[in-house]
C-alpha cells in the first residue's frame, strides 16, 4: 500500500473513533414541554418575579419592568400539586403553611389548547379560575416547571407573576 | 455662469422631487407612540393630486406591520383610512394612539410608515416614513411598582425623597443653612374607600389621621432601600381586612391614599408628603 494513504487512513480512522461518542442528552429541537409529563406532580416553589407589563410595553428601564419578590416571603415553603388521574388532569392543590402571595387556591386544573399555545385553567374552589401560561421552558430532565399567571383587567394584561419551580 | 445654470438645474430638480411625494406636516411636530397625532400631507404634484377622497395605508417600516386600518387589501381601503380634505390638495387624517392604530406595544414602533392612495390603490404617492420618539421613563416622588396594580396584588409604594417637594419633610431642618437630607425614619399613613356591591361606600384608615400613625410600631414604617428611596410594601386587600374593623369579603376597594410622614410628631405636622391617591384596577 502507498505510504502517503496512512496519514489520511489515520485522520478518518480518527474520525470515526470520534463519531460513536455517545451524544449529550439535549432534548431534541422543537420537543415539547407543555406536556402532562412535565406538568403532572408537585413543584416546590423556587422563584417569583412580578412584572409591570406597562413598565415593559413602554420599553422603561429594566430596573422598573420587573421585581424578584422571592427574598420578601417564605415562598420556599410553597407546593403547587398538578394532580392526576393517569395523565387526566384533576385536582390542583396549593401547600403555603407561611400564607406567602400566591394568588391561587385549591381547586381542579385542566389543559387549554383552544387557542395559540397551551394554557393550564385553575378553577378555584372559591369560584375564581385563573389561567396560567407557561414560562420559562426547560427539559424534562431539568426537572423544573415554569409558569406565568397574568393579572388581567378588561383585555389587557397589567401584571404578571413569574412562578419558577422544581419538582420535588 | 454655466456654474449657476447648473447649481440652478439641480435645485428646481430636487424641489421637484421634493413636491411630487408631497409635503407631511404633524401636529405635534414630534410624538411618542401613546400621543395622539394629526398628519397633514399636501398631495400637490403626487399622482394623487386632485383625487378623492384619499385614504391612509400605514405601516411600521421594515416589516413592523401593518396598521388596524388597512384592511389587508390594498385595492379596497377601509373607510376607516379615509382621510380628511382640509383644503386644495391638503389631506389629513388623526391617530389616537400609534400602540392601538397598529396593535403593538411600543418598543415595536419605531417609525411611522405610511402613503397616500385611492380607494383601489391604482393611485398613491411614495412612502413617507415619520420618526417615533421613544418613551421616556420619569420617577414620581410617590409611586408604585407595579404601576398599576389590583387590591390583591402585592404593591410596593416607592418614596423618591430627591424628588421632594415639601422641605419639612425633604430635610433635616427646612430652615438650616445648608440643608441637609432627613435620614431618620418615615411612616405612612394609608386610607381604603371600599365599595359593596349596593354601592354603599365605608372609609377604612390605619390610624385616625397621618398624625396620630403609631410610630412605636414597625408595621407601617418605610424601609430604607438605598440613599433616599424609601419603600413600604403590602397587599391592599390584606392590609385593610387585617384592621380592626376591617374590610368585608362583599367590598371592594375603589382607591387607597397614602401619606408619608416623619417619625417625630411635632416634625410630621408640617413634614408630610400630603395625601396620594392610588387606584386599583378591577380585576378579571
Amino acid at each position: 500500500m502507498n505510504q502517503k494513504l496512512f496519514p489520511f487512513l489515520g485522520v478518518l480512522a480518527l474520525l470515526g473513533a470520534v463519531s460513536c461518542q455517545p451524544e449529550e442528552d439535549f432534548a431534541e429541537i422543537g420537543e415539547p414541554f407543555a406536556t402532562a409529563e412535565s406538568t403532572i406532580g408537585d413543584f416546590q416553589l423556587a422563584q417569583v418575579v412580578q412584572v409591570d407589563n406597562d413598565a415593559v410595553n413602554n420599553n422603561y428601564p429594566a430596573e422598573v419592568q420587573r421585581m424578584d419578590l422571592t427574598a420578601d416571603y417564605p415562598y420556599n415553603n410553597v407546593v403547587f400539586s398538578f394532580q392526576a388521574n393517569g395523565s387526566e388532569p384533576t385536582n390542583f392543590v396549593v401547600t403555603n403553611p407561611g400564607n406567602a402571595p400566591v394568588f391561587l387556591s385549591n381547586g381542579t386544573w385542566k389543559f387549554d389548547d383552544s387557542k395559540g399555545s397551551r394554557k393550564i385553567i385553575i378553577s378555584q374552589t372559591n369560584g375564581r379560575k385563573d389561567t396560567l401560561e407557561y414560562g420559562q421552558s426547560y427539559r424534562a430532565a431539568d426537572n423544573k416547571l415554569g409558569l406565568k399567571l397574568l393579572r388581567r383587567s378588561g383585555n389587557k394584561t397589567l401584571v404578571t407573576y413569574e412562578l419558577n419551580f422544581v419538582r420535588k | 455662469m454655466k456654474r449657476c445654470f447648473i447649481l440652478l438645474f439641480f435645485l428646481l430638480a430636487y424641489t421637484q422631487v421634493v413636491l411630487a411625494q408631497g409635503v407631511v406636516t404633524t401636529n405635534p411636530t414630534t410624538f411618542t407612540a401613546k400621543d395622539k397625532v394629526v398628519i397633514t400631507v399636501d398631495v400637490t404634484g403626487t399622482p394623487v393630486d386632485g383625487v378623492s377622497p384619499l385614504y391612509i395605508w400605514a405601516f411600521i417600516p421594515g416589516g413592523g406591520g401593518d396598521a388596524i386600518t388597512n384592511g389587508g387589501n390594498f385595492a379596497a381601503s377601509t373607510p376607516e383610512a379615509k382621510m380628511t380634505q382640509v383644503g386644495p390638495n391638503k389631506w389629513s387624517y388623526t391617530v389616537n394612539s400609534s400602540v392601538d392604530f397598529f396593535a403593538k406595544p411600543v418598543a415595536a414602533i419605531t417609525a411611522f410608515g405610511f402613503l397616500v392612495k385611492n380607494q383601489d390603490g391604482t393611485k398613491q404617492t411614495s412612502d413617507f416614513s415619520l420618526p417615533v420618539k421613544p418613551l421616556e421613563y420619569s420617577s414620581k416622588r410617590v409611586e408604585t411598582f407595579p404601576s398599576n396594580f389590583s387590591e390583591s396584588d402585592v404593591v410596593t409604594v416607592k418614596y423618591n425623597q430627591a424628588l421632594e417637594t415639601v422641605e419639612y419633610l425633604k430635610f433635616e431642618d427646612a430652615f438650616a443653612t445648608p440643608q441637609v437630607l432627613y435620614t431618620g425614619n418615615l411612616f405612612i399613613y394609608l386610607e381604603a374607600k371600599a365599595k359593596n356591591a349596593a354601592g354603599v361606600e365605608t372609609v377604612y384608615r390605619t390610624a385616625t389621621n397621618v398624625n396620630t400613625v403609631d410610630v412605636s410600631n414597625t408595621t407601617y414604617k418605610l424601609k430604607l432601600k438605598s440613599p433616599g428611596v424609601y419603600t413600604f410594601r403590602f397587599i391592599p386587600r390584606q392590609l385593610f381586612s387585617s384592621l380592626p374593623t376591617g374590610l368585608k369579603a362583599d367590598e371592594t376597594i375603589t382607591d387607597i391614599t397614602v401619606n408619608i410622614r416623619k417619625e417625630d410628631a411635632a416634625q410630621a405636622r408640617r413634614g408630610q408628603s400630603g395625601p396620594v391617591t392610588l387606584t386599583p384596577f378591577k380585576l378579571n
